[in-house]
């Protein structure tokens, strides 16, 4: 029976620790071979057994370090051979090291397809048959969501045009065939090969610009805002655990932005560090304070810092006022001085000290947990963007065949194979089959008729 | 009333569904009566005069090789025949007949005459009879009944016709021959769903009206090949088609006289073919177009009548005969019959199974254009698979159905009932996915195993099929073996067709595999060449020029049968499935797809529905 290989990450995102790539399928350690390169000694892997090594791309740079194990069917979650690839970087090393998987033959699993596979090969009990499809239809749902979404974006209007112009020969050339005594244009090889390149092109153009999600990749951005000396920069240090920003009375003494990589749980954070907000800087606070704004924009979450020390100030309202749309949490500061501040009604605090640390395990967790939820939502929507990339690259495969297949001097009847392969290709991201469209397409186009 | 007899099956219709109906089910044993309402409309061709062309001709090699009769009557009676698409690939190389039409006729009707187990009556079929949805038989005008464990129904255009002219109309079948009245309420009853189509025709000229000096001439091919292996080749004239074009006129009178067609004053309401628009429908939807080609096609050996290809129209006849005369050629044209639009009722294919066989009555059989589809091929291959599964109903077999990876005919039948239809439905070779698979020179061997299976070829021809298959697995592995020696003779013959001459010996069959070599560069070097027949040699350098075009579609196929192997039962409850789509049940409800693979095909269900529906199988 044919059944390709398929590969997905299998831990969630942002449960720490180490992720999960697995794969399944007869061959799965074939794909494997090609990218893995164990520490020491020959790679014949046998079953049961694990192996370290390294996950290297394309130009045999390590990806990352990684546990390799291989399990032969029929004795495995599946009961096809699996292989499980266990790798100590966060979600975005996992997605790297899923791609590069794909480029070694295997298949993204498509949603609940390990489970499917276990059913289908006999592994899980018929009682589990509705369990199963629950997790086909939840995951299938997410999917769905995550491609509209995706959908709506900037790439949609990319693919239509590779469709379009690759719909515009396969017609052509269809059109030839189907109506050969028709004066529809007739299309010369070379034509076909230029239009073809064409699309190409465009594909290539579309692969070189799918972006990777944000978050993903570059971390979860927390920026400490507040008016001067509200003690923004104490709190950046405590957290940082290192004295990296310079901590005094005087307010305004930060005057540029300051950047850490901080790992909470397992997940990659950015905390920024800010000029406070107020009115009446000197010029270089105040271009610091302009970053201030930029920096604002570009936060994935907001820490409003409220001295606890004193009443609400103008410029901590006024900031109240601004940020009230944003997703922000306010921090109150100097807990460990008598407590004068009024809060904001209905607005949750966490209260915290960097002189005594009360209230900094509370602050911790719920980082985390706001950034595992953004994560957790982004990394789907990776997983969707990295399938329509697969398919988008697929597309320009079959493309290039096409063209090459013109240049060859193969007949349009072949040539019209690739093409259709790399309109199969789109269709399985703009969710239309070809079929139809090009009959549509080749009555719209000519005047076709006895 | 008056019992007329009882029969295995009763066949409606004698046009070309009905005559491949007839004769398949009598080939397979059955005791068989073709009722239609003239014995003079056998096989008549009331439209073009043309069998065959891309797709369409493969389906006539189809019917061959399933032993039916198009392709042998079209071999006996062109007044023309032409290769098409040479040069564009193994697989879309298309034959085209032009029939003498009367030829086509007679012969047609000679030989259902004389196959056995046949009867041929003329007779008015009005009504079904059936009982608790099984069929009985059916109810003629004047009253006459016949009995039969099934019916097929090829009734054509004709149930309900009504021919337009302009502002005129007319109850009528095609070519002023009588509707048929009363069949379409009947089956109504039996609560089969009906629709409502539009097709036409062009107008008839006389041969001396025409200038051909004004034309482009267009003869038929030197050497004519056959559609059937049945067929001897002696020679045969061939007649002439000729290329015109309309002009500014055409384009003008048209346009003033748009007002007094009836497809634009709303007198025509059933949907028509984008693929066979009327010559007014051209002017408006492609306004920016100067001129329109139109093809001269001889209607007959003895007759002098020319149909207009491309001029189909329903402008009334005043104003037919003011536009042919602006038509390069044609100023002094006569014009001997008008072209009119015809609407009439079909039968949602939908309704149907796989086996063409209604789902509202077992035993009740439908093919041709009353399925919705167009065209004399089509309606022919349907026919020949709705008397084919008549029989088998009769002799207790399972259904005969073809793949889409196997036979053209399997994408039209799966069209038709999967997807159903929104115009009349033309089969294109680009409407199936396996086009390289699917090929003139490959037909007999594609479906020479089932057509014995079903007795629809005798054993001795499958057995020559099978050797001739043998012998060409022996010689594509032997010139996979056998070098071409890297000598001058064959490098100028490389040279020649601006292929690299050879630095080294090389097997036939990688020289064969570069684009730009054929077999009759190779075949003076070798041997073998000599003593194979033309047929042969063509399938050879298709195997071996391709194979790896052929290999990956193989692998595609493979791909393809996991999922149409995988069963659905007929039984089964789709809106009892927990975690389909509403849509998806929805859908499977009404089309009961029998493979999961049909089920994807369906709209509205998704790879997940796909998914769960293969969970819930293997659950079962
Ligand atoms: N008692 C107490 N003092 C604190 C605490 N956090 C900060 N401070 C003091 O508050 C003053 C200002 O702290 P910074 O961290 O420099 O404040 P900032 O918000 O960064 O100020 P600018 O950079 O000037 O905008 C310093 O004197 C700190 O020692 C705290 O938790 N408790
Ligand atoms: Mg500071």
């Amino acid at each position: 029976m044919y059944q390709e290989v398929i590969a997905a990450i299998s831990t969630a995102p942002g449960e720490g620790g180490i992720a999960i790539v697995r794969l399944s399928g007869d061959g799965s350690i074939e794909v494997v071979k090609k990218c893995f390169r164990r520490r020491k000694g020959r790679f014949s892997p046998r079953p049961w057994r694990v192996y370290l090594g390294d996950i290297v791309d394309s130009d045999g740079r390590r990806i990352d370090e990684c546990l390799l194990t291989f399990f032969r069917s029929p004795n495995s979650y599946t009961g096809e051979d699996v292989v499980e690839l266990g790798i100590h970087g966060g979600a975005f090393v996992a997605v790297r090291v899923l791609e590069r998987l794909l480029e070694c033959g295997a298949v993204l699993a498509a949603p609940g397809e390990f489970t499917k596979r276990a059913f289908l090969q006999g592994r899980l009990d018929l009682s589990q048959a509705e369990a199963v499809i629950d997790v086909i239809r939840a995951n299938s749902d997410v999917a769905l969501q995550n491609a509209n979404l995706h959908l709506r974006g900037a790439l949609t209007a990319e693919i239509r045009e590779a469709e379009r112009a690759l719909l515009r020969v396969l017609a052509l050339i269809e059109a030839q065939i189907d109506f050969p005594d028709m004066d529809t244009p007739k299309v010369t090889l070379s034509e076909a090969g230029a239009e073809l390149e064409a699309a190409h092109a465009v594909l290539s153009k579309l692969l070189a610009s799918a972006r990777r999600g944000r978050v993903v990749k570059e971390g979860y951005r927390v920026v400490i805002v507040g008016r001067p000396n509200v003690g923004k920069s104490s709190l950046f240090n405590y957290l940082a655990g290192q004295e990296r920003a310079i901590v005094t009375d005087i307010a305004g003494t930060t005057r540029d932005i300051l950047e850490v990589s901080l790992n909470i749980n397992g997940l990659l954070v950015n905390l920024l560090d800010t000029a406070g907000l107020r009115g009446d800087g000197d010029f270089i606070e105040n271009l610091g304070m302009a970053r201030t704004e930029q920096a604002m924009l570009e936060a994935d979450l907001l820490l409003v810092l409220l001295d606890g020390s004193t009443n609400l100030t103008t410029e901590d309202e006024a900031l109240l006022a601004k940020t009230s749309t944003t997703r922000r949490l306010l921090v109150v500061t100097k807990v460990d001085l008598p407590l004068q501040v009024t809060l904001p009604p209905a607005e949750n605090a966490i209260l915290v000290s960097t002189v005594t640390g009360g209230g900094m395990v509370e602050l911790r967790e719920t980082l985390a947990r706001e950034a595992g939820r953004t994560i957790g939502g982004e990394h789907n929507l990776l997983l969707t963007n990295i399938r329509h990339t697969e398919s988008v690259r697929r597309s320009r495969e079959a493309t290039r065949a096409a063209v090459e297949a013109a240049r060859a001097g193969w007949e349009l009847e072949l040539v019209a194979i690739d093409v259709r392969q790399a309109l199969d290709y789109l269709g399985e991201v703009g969710g239309r089959t070809v079929s139809q469209s090009l009959t549509d397409e080749i009555f719209a186009q000519f005047c076709i008729g006895k | 009333m008056y019992v007329a007899g009882s029969y295995d099956c009763v066949v409606v219709g004698g046009g070309h569904a009905g005559c491949e109906a007839a004769h398949a089910a009598a080939r397979m044993g059955c005791r068989v009566v073709l009722l239609t309402h003239s014995l003079d409309a056998i096989a008549l061709m009331p439209c073009n005069p043309a069998i065959g062309g891309p797709a369409k001709g493969h389906v006539v090699a189809e019917i061959d090789a399933l032993g039916g009769l198009m392709g042998f009557v079209a071999d006996q009676t062109f007044l023309q025949m032409r290769m098409l698409n040479t040069g564009k690939g193994p697989a879309v190389r298309a034959l085209r007949a032009q029939a003498d039409k009367k030829q086509y006729q007679a012969l047609m009707k000679k030989l259902l005459e004389s196959t056995p187990g046949l009867r041929i009556i003329q007779a008015l079929v009005t009504e079904v009879l059936s009982d608790n949805g099984q069929i009985r038989g059916v109810r003629t005008h004047y009253g006459a009944e016949f009995y039969a464990a099934t019916v097929v129904i090829t009734a054509g255009t004709y149930l309900e016709g009504r021919v337009v002219v302009g502002q005129a109309s007319l109850q009528s079948g095609p070519n002023s021959l009588l509707a048929s009245t009363g069949l379409s309420a009947s089956l109504g009853r039996l609560g089969i769903e009906m629709g409502r189509f539009k097709t036409g025709t062009p107008p008839r000229i006389h041969r001396r009206s025409v200038d051909f000096s004004q034309m482009e001439e267009q003869p038929g091919d030197d050497i004519p090949a056959r559609f059937s292996a049945r067929s001897t080749r002696e020679r045969r004239a061939q007649l002439s088609c000729y290329l015109t074009y309309t002009t500014e006129r055409t384009i003008a009178i048209i346009r003033d006289n748009l007002h007094r067609s009836p497809l634009y004053s709303g007198m025509i309401e059933g949907r028509g073919p984008r693929y066979c628009p009327s010559i007014e429908d051209k002017v408006v939807r492609f306004a920016d177009k100067e001129r329109h080609q139109l093809f001269l096609e001889p209607e007959g050996f003895d007759t002098d009548e020319m149909y207009v290809q491309g001029f189909s129209t329903s402008l009334p006849e005043d104003v037919q005969v003011e536009l042919l005369r602006s038509v390069v050629g044609l100023a002094e044209v006569e014009m001997m019959r008008p072209g009119y639009a015809i609407e009439y009722d079909f039968v949602l294919p939908t309704g149907l199974s796989l086996a063409l066989e209604s789902k509202n009555c077992a035993g009740l059989f439908f093919a041709g254009q009353i399925n919705g589809s167009s065209g004399y091929e089509e309606a022919a291959g349907q026919g020949l698979l709705a008397g084919a599964n008549a029989a088998a109903r009769v002799l207790g077999r399972p259904p005969l159905v073809l793949l889409r990876s196997e036979a053209y005919l399997g994408v039209l039948v799966d069209d038709l009932v999967m997807k159903g239809v929104t115009e009349p439905y033309r089969l294109m070779t680009s409407r199936a996915e396996h086009r390289l698979l699917l090929r003139l020179d490959n037909a007999r061997s594609r479906l020479g195993e089932v057509a014995a299976q079903y007795g629809l070829i005798a054993a001795e021809d499958y057995q020559a099929i099978k050797e001739e298959d043998e012998e060409l697995a022996r010689l594509v592995a032997g010139l996979s073996s056998r070098t071409v020696p890297n000598c001058d003779a064959v490098n100028q013959v490389l040279q020649g067709v601006g292929s690299a001459p050879l630095t080294q010996a090389q097997t036939a069959a990688a020289l064969l595999r570069r684009p730009e070599v054929r077999w009759e560069h190779l075949a003076p070097f070798l041997p073998e060449a000599s003593s194979m027949s033309p047929s042969l040699a063509m399938r050879l350098e298709v195997e071996i020029k391709y194979a790896g075009y052929i290999a990956k579609e193989r692998e595609q196929v493979e791909r393809f049968l996991r999922l149409e192997n995988r069963l659905i039962a007929q039984n089964i409850n789709f809106g009892n499935i927990r975690g389909l789509s509403n849509e998806a049940k929805e859908n499977l409800t009404l089309r009961r797809p029998h493979s999961v693979g049909q089920a994807m095909r369906i709209s509205g269900v998704s790879p997940a529905d796909v998914a769960v529906l293969l969970v819930y199988l293997e659950g079962r």
